[in-house]
């Protein structure tokens, strides 16, 4: 049979956020690394792990161009590891750095990345507080790679949205806000646009061919986690990185054992980002986002936890795209016409399916 | 004289239950003065002891064999001597529950001539009767809960019978109601109204009657029947099709007919002996028939086509009302909405079919299980099923390989089918739909669990199949079950199955298989669909030819936009700046779905990754070329109009090494650039007819694929060469591969499918053998 005697190698789609990832962490990484005594342990594959109620997360970068619309891959690597801290109900407090340069690469633009991560952090709230360089030989990485550790405290409204949570879900009891707290009747709120990011990249790395006007998303979300879980009722929280909402969607229906139900003509996107994806046949559900946030929220507190994301930058455009249902066990878009398509998991790039 | 005497146990499996089975065994046993008894047994199956003399049981066999006027269909007969236990007059035993053998689920059969007379007759008890129905006749899989199918088990639970029939019921010598679980009369059975679209009950004395009016009228009613709803409307009226078109979001894809009998037929389609025989058969499929021209039937039932699916009546419900209609034909459409399954409850079709028809005929029989319509069409004069459905499911399918373990197969994903299979038999559901779509799926897995529970299939000693396809829904419904039930799960490339779909029709273990179709998730990551495939017995397969790669621009827009792929193609021969001129020249410019120029197009044709070597692609372009079809609106469309367009058309002999074939590695890949480069001349010179053209490119891929096939064949020693997947019910792609193939060797034998769709339908069989193969 074909490739039956290969041996088995990395791909590029193992690190792409879909099933393949998926499969090499269960079957490759927790097969060695689980079983910790954390009180969020690795094998949960959440966002972040919490050990004595400190959280902890690591995070490596590489991004091409490591300059893009919108940010760069300084500002990226605070971001993305800020908001994983945040996404289980962590307060973020301190960052550590690992530069791995490669020989050759210009010292001004290493300045340009440490004065966004710089910036990036203040607007976070945070510090780098310790960090490694490494400089290796020409050719052995491209340009620059970075490593992003962080660690965080129980957020200070973490108790009080638990406790608002604990009005409705009285008999489960939740000490931080996973992915498998997910409870049917909750309702799905996205903080903004999707696909910013990786159209904003792609237009850049590989040139559509025609105007684009769109600027990654990028941000620490701080602030819109903030408001959020001061009204309380977050249930789960988690942002569409690679992989996009139908990765994130999926893991949840996975782990919290229900469905999820998504309305096309809510999902928030840009009309250029949609004609893209158009011209490219790319489906906007599976586009990297850096700055966004996807929450399950208690049925009755949707409304308040919106107005209160929208209340700060970055929610501005939040709403409501969808909600859990015990009905199934997928993740299933109501189409413009009623029609329920299900939404698979990405597995890295789309693979064409209709005959 | 001393008679040596016999007694025996029979086991029979087969469709042997609720067929009227067990009074006709009465009265041949009667007949033959035997004692004993014949009972159904909780799988389905029936045992029956015999005790007399040799003689007697001889004439016995022979008038079962010889004179069965039931539609019981005996699969496996097992026979034990033992010694004689019942010597009392021969009788009907109460069914009982143990399961000896698993046993088969009885489909749908359509309406008798004996209960026809009977809804005719007007001194009847069923005289317009449209439920009426005997052991020889009417619905069993559409309304089955749980085996045996004994009336208590299915949907006619509620309706109990009346004193005649009852009396009918427990009469013995009353072989066509004795026992008929689905029997009833106007006085105790299901009852028909006629709703408006919003289901208020409008009080008319004939219901269907009236609905027949509203039809001639023009009016368009959604009707309950067997499997599910239909939609019907008047057929001949330009503007009534076009209203149900707009309603029914439905573009160009055919609207299938009924029509009340053959003489009607022929008045608006070309029929032959065998199209009358599958017309007229049991299972009363759709069949596709030459549009007869000049008929009365708009243009509009199927646009861009010549050809026309029609199905016969099949339950009194249809049969009452073609009579009563003016115009003997009509639409007969699945009654569903736009990306939905056909509704099978009065609720659901008000909510979702409501806005579509202006009024309902409407039951209160409820349909447990959605059976759509089969439908079947010819090639090359052999009958090959598009839709194996209604009729046909879930009948057994006997495998000449056995399987090791139980196995369930999720099919593919778009028209999809699953089954299940155990020991030497592969039990496909019926026609479940697209797959990606939340309802389809789970129906597919309610059907799935229901045949896993009902043939006692052991989940955690199965192998769960599973199309290799890395996004297909069924997978992930494959693997949920798998992760649930601790089974192992077996992915099996997708031509691979097509492969062992149409082997395990003939009973071979190995062969070539031609498998053409749209799309196939490839072993090396590509989409396939144009594949020469050697198959060998022990599992293992090698691609001994493809047709040529090319990029699919913006993945399945290429599929939608046909003009992507012709655009593709064109830039791999003369390259993007070129293409784009040819575009331009054609203006098919605004054929892509996006607003295009030169750099837009060039850039999305550099970073393209997503190869196929489909053959659907290929005539997709073909079909955009020649104006055809620019907007695929259903499955297979632009294939099927380029087929039906061309069908006329001659072979252009000087052509035919345009499309050549070169070796990439052991791989023989075929080559239509350069024809389709040619052909762009000769159709703007007008130096060649378009339908010639058409014809000559259908017939020459056919041709090479079946030049690659013959090649493999004859250097690996193997003479049988199969022809599937979705494409190769395409008559033309069939003359060539046939021609092709004869010319090579008088030894090798070309095959089509017979029992299962060359389409996705069949890929859950073949996922079934591949199993017994390989497992």
């Amino acid at each position: 049979m074909v490739g039956k005697s290969d041996v088995e190698r990395i791909k590029v789609m193992h690190g792409a956020g879909g099933t393949m990832m998926q499969k090499l962490i269960k079957e490759h990484i927790l097969k060695y690394l689980s079983g910790s005594n954390a009180e969020v342990p690795l094998e949960y594959l959440d966002d972040s792990s919490v050990f004595n109620g400190i959280i902890l997360k690591s995070d490596s970068y590489t991004v091409k161009p490591l300059f893009f619309p919108g940010g760069d891959i300084g500002r990226l690597a605070v971001a993305g590891s800020v908001n994983d801290i945040l996404m289980v109900g962590g307060e973020p407090k301190a960052l550590a750095l690992g530069l791995i340069i490669e020989e050759g690469f210009r010292i001004d633009m290493l300045d340009r990345i440490l004065r966004s991560i710089s910036e990036t952090s203040k607007e976070a709230n945070v510090n780098v507080i310790t960090g490694d360089t490494k400089v290796v030989e020409k050719g052995s990485i491209d340009q620059l790679m970075l490593n992003m550790s962080g660690i965080g405290l129980r957020h200070k409204f973490l108790d009080r949205n638990l406790d608002v949570v604990k009005q409705y879900y009285g008999d489960r009891v939740y000490r931080w806000i996973l992915d498998r707290n997910i409870m049917p009747g909750d309702k799905i709120i996205i903080n903004g646009y999707i696909g910013d990011h990786a159209i904003a990249l792609l237009s850049v790395r590989e040139g559509l061919g025609f105007q684009i006007d769109v600027v990654s998303d990028a941000m620490p979300l701080n602030r819109v986690v903030n408001e959020a879980l001061r009204v309380g009722g977050v249930v789960a929280m988690k942002d569409p990185t690679r992989g996009g909402l139908s990765n994130l969607l999926n893991e949840w229906v996975d782990k919290g054992g229900y469905g999820i139900e998504i309305y096309e003509e809510s999902i928030p996107i840009r009309d250029t980002v949609k004609n893209a994806c158009e011209y490219l046949g790319l489906d906007p559900l599976m586009l990297g986002n850096e700055g966004k946030v996807v929450m399950a929220v208690v049925d009755e507190m949707a409304e308040d936890v919106l107005k209160a994301i929208r209340s700060q930058p970055g929610g501005e455009n939040a709403t409501i795209i969808g909600e859990v249902t015990d009905k199934h066990k997928y993740v299933v878009m109501r189409t413009v016409i009623g029609g329920y398509r299900v939404v698979p998991p990405p597995i890295g790039d789309p693979v064409p399916r209709i005959c | 004289m001393l008679r040596r005497t016999l007694s025996l146990d029979i086991y029979i499996t087969g469709i042997v239950q609720g067929v009227g089975f067990r009074p006709f065994i009465k009265r041949i046993a009667l007949k033959k003065r035997l004692k004993g008894y014949i009972r159904n047994l909780g799988g389905g199956e029936v045992k029956i002891h015999l005790y007399g003399d040799i003689d007697s049981i001889r004439g016995f066999f022979k008038e079962l064999w010889l004179n069965n006027p039931t539609p019981s269909e005996i699969y496996s007969i097992k026979v034990e001597v033992v010694d004689p236990y019942i010597t009392g007059e021969f009788d009907i035993k109460p069914s009982g529950t143990e399961l000896h053998l698993r046993s088969i689920i009885p489909p749908d059969i359509s309406i008798c001539n004996e209960c026809i007379k009977e809804i005719d007759d007007p001194n009847s008890r069923w005289y317009m009767y449209p439920f009426n129905s005997c052991a020889w006749c009417g619905p069993r899989f559409s309304m089955i809960r749980r085996i045996p199918y004994d009336r208590p088990n299915t949907a006619m639970d509620r309706f109990p019978l009346c004193r005649e029939c009852y009396d009918e019921y427990t009469d013995v010598k009353n072989e066509r109601r004795f026992h008929a679980q689905g029997i009833s009369c106007p006085k105790c059975g299901p009852k028909i109204w006629l709703t408006d679209n919003k289901g208020n009950i409008l009080s008319v004395h004939n219901p269907i009657r009236t609905a027949a009016k509203l039809i001639d009228k023009g009016y368009i009613i959604g009707i309950k029947g067997i499997g599910g709803f239909h939609i019907a409307c008047r057929a001949d009226s330009d503007d009534i099709v076009m209203k149900l078109r707009m309603r029914k979001r439905r573009g160009e894809k055919p609207f299938a007919l009924m029509a009340l009998n053959i003489e009607i037929v022929k008045k608006i389609a070309y029929v032959n002996d065998d199209a009358i025989k599958l017309l007229l058969s049991r299972e009363r499929p759709i069949v596709i028939l030459p549009k007869r021209g000049g008929s009365q039937v708009s243009d509009l039932v199927a646009p861009g086509l010549d050809s026309i699916g029609i199905m016969l009546p099949y339950s009194g419900i249809h049969y009452i009302l073609l009579k009563e209609a003016k115009w003997k034909y009509m639409i007969m459409t699945s009654g569903n909405y736009y990306e939905k399954p056909m509704e099978t409850t009065n609720e659901g079709a008000i909510n979702r079919i409501g806005e579509i028809v202006d009024y309902f005929l409407m039951h209160n029989r409820e349909i447990v299980n959605r059976v759509d319509d089969s439908v079947i069409r010819f090639t090359g004069n052999n009958p090959v099923f598009l839709r194996r459905s209604r009729g046909y499911a879930p009948k057994w399918i006997l495998l000449k390989k056995r399987l090791y373990t139980d196995v369930v197969a999720l099919g593919a994903e778009l028209q999809n089918v699953g089954g299940i299979g155990y020991e030497d038999k592969a039990i496909l559901t019926q026609y479940i739909g697209d797959t990606d779509k939340l309802e389809n799926l789970m129906e597919l897995e309610r059907i799935l669990k229901w045949f896993i529970n009902t043939y006692k299939i052991s989940l955690k000693d199965s192998y769960i199949i599973i199309d290799k396809h890395p996004q297909y829904a069924s997978r992930y419904l494959g693997e949920r079950i798998a992760e649930q039930s601790g089974s192992e799960i077996l992915e099996v490339q997708h031509h691979v199955a097509h492969g062992y779909s149409i082997m395990a029709e003939y009973g071979y273990s190995e062969g070539v298989a031609i498998t053409i179709d749209g799309v196939g998730y490839g072993d090396d990551g590509n989409i396939w669909g144009g594949e020469v495939l050697i198959l060998y017995d022990d599992g293992d397969y090698r691609r001994a030819g493809r047709i040529k790669y090319y990029k699919m621009l913006g993945g399945d827009l290429a599929t939608i936009y046909p003009v992507r792929m012709l655009y593709s193609i064109l830039a791999e021969a003369l390259g993007p700046t070129e293409a784009y001129h040819v575009i331009m020249e054609r203006k098919l410019e605004d054929k892509f779905g996006i607003p295009i120029d030169n750099n837009i197009l060039e850039s999305i044709y550099s970073r393209e990754r997503i190869l196929t070597s489909s053959i659907g692609r290929v005539l997709d372009a073909f079909s955009a070329l020649l104006n055809l079809c620019w907007f695929r609106s259903y499955e297979g469309e632009p294939p099927m109009k380029l087929e039906a367009y061309s069908r006329r058309g001659r072979p252009i002999e000087w052509l035919f090494n345009k499309v050549d074939i070169y070796t990439e590695g052991l791989i023989k890949v075929i080559d239509p650039t350069l024809f389709i480069n040619e052909a762009i001349d000769l159709i703007w010179s007008r130096e060649a007819s378009t339908k010639d053209l058409g014809y000559t490119f259908q017939y020459i891929l056919g041709y090479r694929l079946g030049e690659v096939a013959a090649e493999a064949a004859l250097e690996e020693s193997i003479s049988n060469i199969f022809l599937t997947g979705g494409a190769a019910v395409n008559e033309i792609i069939y003359k060539g591969v046939k021609d092709s193939i004869k010319r090579h060797h008088r030894k090798l034998m070309l095959l089509l499918h017979r029992m299962v769709p060359p389409g996705d339908g069949g890929i859950a069989l073949g996922q079934i053998y591949y199993a017994a193969h390989s497992i």
